[in-house]
C-alpha cells in the first residue's frame, strides 16, 4: 500500500461517530449541546457517568478553549463565558491500558501511573501551548487566551521540568514536550528492567502535584492568579488504579484552582471510593451528572435536535419538520400532529377513526378475546374513543396505546405471528425515541436514514427505507452487544446477548403471548436469587448500555448492579418486538429461570453473600412498581 | 520509528534437497498439524513439536503419535527456554561444522499451520531478539481444504487483549489508533477487537484466491462490512505472502510519527505471521491484538490441501 493510499484511507464510517479520535475542533463543528452539558459546566468537581457511546468523551472534550472557541451552537456564547477554567483533556484508551499492563507484576502500578502522569503532562503542555498561541484569527470567540513572552516561557518550561523531574527541557513548550516523549521512551525500555525503574526519581512523581505546581507558576507569571483550570479525565475506569484513588480523594479537597470532571462507566469498582464517611459525596463535593435515565423527554429533545441539525445541513435551510419528513409513529406520547403526514393512511387524529391507535385497538379486540375482556370491563367503546378526555384519557387509553400497538403488530388469531416488517418503529416519534438518548447510535440511525434522504425525490423517507435504517442501527448496536467478553459460568459460556434475550423474550412473552395486561412489566430488578457470579454480566450490560436504568432522573455510578431497575434499552426494542415504554419491572431471577440460564447456588440465598443488598424499595415478589411511566 | 533489528522478508522456497537444522511445529488436533512433517520431516536434523495436549479430539492422538514416531520432544510450559536451547545447541552445531548446509547459519523450518497466535508471536520475539544475520527462519503454511464447518460460529470471546511480547510501547499514546484487521470466518471476533480498541480508522483485509468456496462462504459472512466499511476493504491473495507483507510494511512505514498502528490477525495465519513480523519491526508504534474464545473455541477439523506456501526471514537489512 502506497503513501498515498494509506493518507486517503478516511475514517471507517462505524466508529466515525467516536470522538476519541477527533480534534477539538472537530468535535465543536458537529456538537449539539445536550441538557447534561449545562451542568457539568456550572458544576465545580463533576463525575460524569454513562454507557458507551453515551456522549461522555465528547462532552469533556468541549470543555477545552479550542472547542469552545470554534463552537457554533445558539447557546455557546453564553456557555463559554461561563465556563472560564482551561480545560486539560486526559484520554485513554484500551489498547494504552494493556500496553501499561503488560510489564513485570513488580513494577506494573509504578509503570502505568508514571505513563498516565507522563500522559498529563502532555495534556497539560497542549493546554497551554493551545492558551498562549497567537493564531486565534479563525475562531469565533476567545477563551481563556494569555500571551507568554519568551522569558515566561523559559521559567515555565523550567517549572515543567522540576515538577516532573524531566530532562533537561530547554526552555520552551516544545523542549517540554520532547522531553516528555523522551522520558516516556525510557520509561518503556526501563519496564522490563524492574531495579533501574525503582531506583529512578522520577518513576515516584505525583502527577496531580505537578500540575499544581506547574498551574501556580503559569498563573503567576501571565497574572491571573484565580485562573482556574478543569482537569478531564476520560474513561476513569482505565487509569491506574492509584491515580484513581487518588482523584477520587481530591474531589472532597474542598476549592481549589482545579476542578476535576471524571467518566465513568456506570458499574464500576471505582465507585467504592466515592460516599461513605470517607469518600466525596454527590452533590456536597461533586455532581454527579449521568448521561442515561434522564426521561424521555430530555432524551427525545436531544435526539430531535440532531436529527433537525441533520436536516438542516442536507437541506441548506432550517425549521424542516421531521413529521413531514418521516410522518406519523405508531408509538407516540403525544396525541396529535401539526405536520403533514407521509404516509396519508396514517393522518389525522391518533384516536380518531381513521387514526392508527384508534384501527389497532379494534384489530386486536377482533382477535384478542382477553383484550375484548379487558375493554368491555373498563367500559371502553373503541367507536366512541375521542369522547374519552383529559384524565380518564391518560389513566385507560395512553396507558395501553404502545401496548396495543405492538401486541396486534405481532399477535394473529392464535397468538405470535412472525413479521418481519418494523413498521410500528417508523414516523417521526418513533424515531427520536428509538436511540434513547445515545448520541452515538442516534448518530448511526441519521446516517442510514440521511443515505435514503438523498436518493428521495420528494424530500420524504418512506415506511421501508425506515425500516431498513433501523434495522441496520439494530444490528450495529448488537454487534456491539456481541463484542463483550462472555462469561464462563457452571461449565457453560454465558454472553451479554445471551442476558439480552432472555429479558427481551420473558417481557415479549408477556406482551404477546399472555393474557392481555395494561401492567406488562416493561423491565427488570436485580433481585437477590441472582447469583453473584452472573452479575458481572448484567454489569457488562449496564455498561454497553444494552440495560439503562427503568427509573426516570435514575442518574447513579455504583460498584455493582445487585438491586438496580433497569430496562432494555429502546434500540433493542424492534428485535424483541417491544414497544417503546416504562412499566412495571419482572425479578431478574424469574427471567433467568425461565430462559434455563444460571440463577444461582447456596451462595446466591446468603445474606452475608458479597455484593448482596436488598433492591431499593423492592417486595418481595417477582414483580416490582415502577412509577412515572409513560405511553 | 522502527527500532528494532529489521527483518528481510522473502519468498521462500521448499525443496526436499534442502536441509534444515531443525522442525519447529506444534502437536494439535488439526489434521494439517503433521503435513509439513511428513513432507518434510526428514529435511530436519531435529524436531521439536510444542504440544497442545488435546487427548482425543479430532486427529490429535494420530498426531502425537506421528511426531513421536519422528523422536521429537518438547511441551509448552519452558517454550522460550525450549527455543534457547534449541537455538544454542544448533548454533554451535552450525558454526562449527564446516559442512553446514549454509555456511555458519542456523536453518529452521517453522510449521505455522496450526500454531496459535501467541506460540507465533513468541517464536518471533524469540527470532527477533536472537537470531544472527546468517541464520534463516522459514515459516511454513499448509491451506486448508474447504469445509462447511469452517463457517460455524466460533464461540465466545474469552480472550481480547495484546499479544504478550508484541503489545508495544507507543511513543505518543495520543496519536491517533488505526487498526489494521484480518478478516476471516470470525466476523464476531472482528466486530469485538474493533469496538474494544475503538480507532480512529480501521482497514480491513482479506485473503483471495486460493478457492472460490472460501471467497464465496467469506463474501456471505462478512457482507455487513463489506457494505459498511467498502471504502476500507482491501485483498491479499493468499499464496502471495510477500505481498501481504510489503503492504502492511508499506502502511507502517507511511504512517511513522503520525499514528498508533494495531493488527488484529484474524483469518489465515499468513495474516497473523505477516503482521507480527511487521509489528516486532515497529515496536514504537505497532502491536498486535489477540482476539478468541481461547481454550472454548469449539475444535473442528482442518485438512490440508496438499500445497504449501513458504516465508523466508532472515535478521538484516531488507533486500529490497
Amino acid at each position: 500500500m502506497s503513501d498515498h493510499e494509506a493518507e486517503r484511507t478516511r475514517p471507517t464510517s462505524a466508529f466515525a461517530f467516536n470522538a476519541v479520535k477527533l480534534t477539538p475542533k472537530q468535535v465543536a463543528d458537529t456538537f449539539i449541546a445536550p441538557p447534561a452539558f449545562a451542568d457539568i459546566i456550572a458544576s465545580a468537581n463533576a463525575v460524569l457517568t454513562g454507557p458507551r457511546g453515551s456522549g461522555k468523551t465528547t462532552l469533556l472534550k468541549m470543555l477545552q478553549s479550542e472547542a469552545l472557541e470554534n463552537w457554533l451552537g445558539p447557546e455557546a456564547n453564553a456557555l463559554a463565558n461561563e465556563f472560564r477554567a482551561i480545560g486539560v483533556f486526559v484520554g485513554a484508551d484500551r489498547l494504552w491500558t494493556e500496553q501499561l499492563k503488560n510489564a513485570p507484576a513488580e513494577v506494573a502500578e509504578s509503570v502505568s501511573t508514571s505513563a498516565y502522569g507522563l500522559h498529563i503532562a502532555r495534556s497539560l503542555t497542549s493546554a497551554i501551548q493551545y492558551s498562549v498561541s497567537k493564531q486565534r484569527q479563525t475562531t469565533l470567540r476567545e477563551h481563556c487566551r494569555y500571551v507568554l513572552g519568551s522569558d515566561q516561557e523559559r521559567e515555565l518550561a523550567e517549572a515543567f521540568r522540576l515538577a516532573f523531574e524531566l530532562p533537561g527541557s530547554g526552555g520552551s513548550l516544545k523542549a517540554v514536550a520532547r522531553a516528555i516523549a523522551l522520558r516516556l521512551a525510557e520509561l518503556g525500555n526501563l519496564r522490563n528492567r524492574p531495579d533501574r525503574l525503582l531506583s529512578a526519581d522520577w518513576i515516584k512523581v505525583d502527577p496531580i502535584g505537578a500540575v499544581e505546581a506547574v498551574i501556580t507558576v503559569f498563573n503567576s507569571l501571565v497574572d491571573a492568579p484565580e485562573q482556574r483550570w478543569a482537569l478531564l479525565f476520560d474513561e476513569m475506569e482505565l487509569a491506574p488504579a492509584s491515580l484513581v484513588e487518588q482523584l477520587m480523594r481530591r474531589l472532597r479537597a474542598g476549592p481549589q484552582l482545579i476542578d476535576f470532571k471524571l467518566s465513568m462507566a456506570p458499574i464500576t469498582p471505582e465507585a467504592n471510593h466515592l460516599g461513605g464517611t470517607v469518600g466525596a459525596i454527590g452533590g456536597q463535593d461533586f455532581e454527579l451528572i449521568s448521561l442515561v435515565g434522564n426521561g424521555r423527554l430530555a432524551d427525545t429533545a436531544f435526539t430531535t435536535r440532531l436529527f433537525e441539525e441533520y436536516l438542516a445541513r442536507v437541506s441548506g435551510t432550517r425549521g424542516v419538520s421531521l413529521h413531514r419528513v418521516f410522518g406519523e409513529s405508531f408509538f407516540d406520547g403525544r396525541e396529535s400532529f401539526n405536520a403533514v403526514s407521509a404516509r396519508p393512511q396514517l393522518s389525522g387524529h391518533a384516536y380518531g377513526k381513521d387514526g392508527p391507535v384508534l384501527q389497532a385497538m379494534r384489530a386486536l379486540a377482533r382477535k384478542d378475546p382477553s383484550f375484548s375482556t379487558y375493554l368491555e370491563t373498563r367500559k371502553i367503546d373503541l367507536d366512541n374513543l375521542d369522547a374519552v378526555q383529559g384524565t380518564a384519557r391518560a389513566a385507560t387509553i395512553r396507558k395501553i396505546r404502545n401496548i396495543v400497538v405492538a401486541r396486534e403488530h405481532f399477535r394473529g388469531q392464535g397468538g405470535r405471528r412472525s413479521r418481519k416488517t418494523l413498521e410500528i418503529y417508523t414516523g417521526a416519534n418513533s424515531l427520536v425515541s428509538f436511540p434513547d438518548g445515545n448520541p452515538r447510535m442516534a448518530q448511526v440511525l441519521i446516517r442510514e436514514l440521511g443515505i435514503a434522504l438523498q436518493s428521495s425525490l420528494n424530500g420524504k423517507v418512506g415506511v421501508a427505507a425506515q425500516s431498513e435504517a433501523i434495522e441496520a442501527t439494530v444490528n450495529r448496536f448488537i454487534g456491539l452487544i456481541e463484542a463483550q467478553e462472555g462469561l464462563l459460568l457452571f461449565d457453560k459460556i454465558i454472553t451479554v446477548l445471551d442476558l439480552v434475550e432472555a429479558i427481551g423474550d420473558a417481557l415479549a412473552h408477556r406482551l404477546i403471548d399472555l393474557p392481555f395486561s395494561a401492567d406488562v412489566p416493561s423491565g427488570i430488578y436485580v433481585d437477590a436469587k441472582v447469583s453473584p457470579e452472573l452479575l458481572p454480566l448484567v454489569e457488562r450490560a449496564v455498561n454497553v448500555g444494552a440495560l439503562v436504568p427503568a427509573r426516570l432522573n435514575g442518574a447513579s455510578l455504583d460498584s455493582n448492579v445487585m438491586g438496580a431497575k433497569l430496562r432494555l434499552n429502546y434500540l433493542l426494542s424492534p428485535r424483541f418486538h417491544l414497544p417503546f415504554r416504562q412499566g412495571k419491572l419482572l425479578a431478574l431471577s424469574t427471567v433467568l429461570l425461565e430462559s434455563r440460564m444460571p440463577v444461582g447456588g447456596s451462595r446466591t440465598t446468603s445474606s452475608n453473600a458479597p455484593n448482596n443488598r436488598t433492591p431499593r424499595g423492592s417486595r418481595d415478589s417477582t414483580q416490582l412498581d415502577l412509577p412515572g411511566g409513560f405511553d | 520509528m522502527r527500532t528494532n533489528p529489521q527483518f528481510s522478508v522473502t519468498r521462500g522456497r521448499l525443496n526436499a534437497s534442502d536441509r534444515y537444522d531443525r522442525l519447529v511445529a506444534v502437536i494439535g488436533y488439526e489434521e494439517r498439524s503433521t503435513r509439513v512433517l511428513e513432507s518434510f520431516g526428514g529435511t530436519a536434523r531435529q524436531i521439536t513439536a510444542f504440544d497442545y495436549e488435546n487427548q482425543d479430539v479430532l486427529s490429535y492422538n494420530r498426531n502425537k503419535q506421528l511426531f513421536a514416531s519422528a523422536h521429537s520432544v518438547a511441551s509448552l510450559p519452558g517454550l522460550v527456554e525450549q527455543l534457547r536451547a534449541d537455538y544454542d545447541a544448533d548454533r554451535v552445531r552450525a558454526t562449527s561444522a564446516p559442512r553446514s548446509v549454509m555456511a555458519g547459519g542456523v536453518r529452521w523450518l517453522v510449521d505455522i499451520s496450526s500454531m496459535d497466535r501467541d506460540l507465533l508471536a513468541t517464536i518471533i520475539r524469540f527470532a527477533s531478539d536472537t537470531l544472527k544475520d546468517t541464520d534463516l527462519l522459514r515459516f511454513v503454511y499448509s491451506p486448508a481444504a474447504f469445509s462447511p464447518e469452517l463457517q460455524r460460529d466460533f464461540g465466545t470471546i474469552r480472550i481480547n487483549r495484546p499479544v504478550l511480547g508484541l503489545e508495544g510501547w507507543p511513543a505518543d499514546p495520543s496519536q491517533e489508533l488505526h487498526a489494521v484487521v484480518g478478516l476471516g470466518f470470525e466476523r464476531t471476533l472482528a466486530l469485538a477487537a474493533v469496538e474494544t480498541l475503538e480507532p480512529g480508522k480501521a482497514l480491513y483485509f482479506h485473503p483471495r484466491g486460493f478457492d472460490l468456496r472460501y471467497d464465496t462462504a467469506f463474501d456471505m459472512i462478512n457482507r455487513s462490512l463489506f457494505i459498511s466499511e467498502f471504502d476500507s476493504m482491501r485483498s491479499y491473495q493468499l499464496a502471495e505472502p510477500l505481498s501481504l507483507y510489503s503492504m502492511l510494511e508499506n502502511y507502517a512505514s507511511a504512517m511513522a510519527n503520525r499514528a498508533r498502528i494495531v493488527f488484529v490477525p484474524l483469518g489465515p495465519k499468513l495474516f497473523a505471521l505477516a503482521s507480527m513480523l511487521v509489528a516486532v519491526q515497529y515496536p514504537r508504534m505497532c502491536s498486535v491484538w489477540r482476539v478468541s474464545p481461547g481454550l472454548e473455541r469449539l475444535p473442528s477439523q482442518r485438512v490440508s490441501v496438499g500445497e504449501l506456501i513458504a516465508v523466508d526471514a532472515r535478521v538484516g537489512v531488507p533486500a529490497n
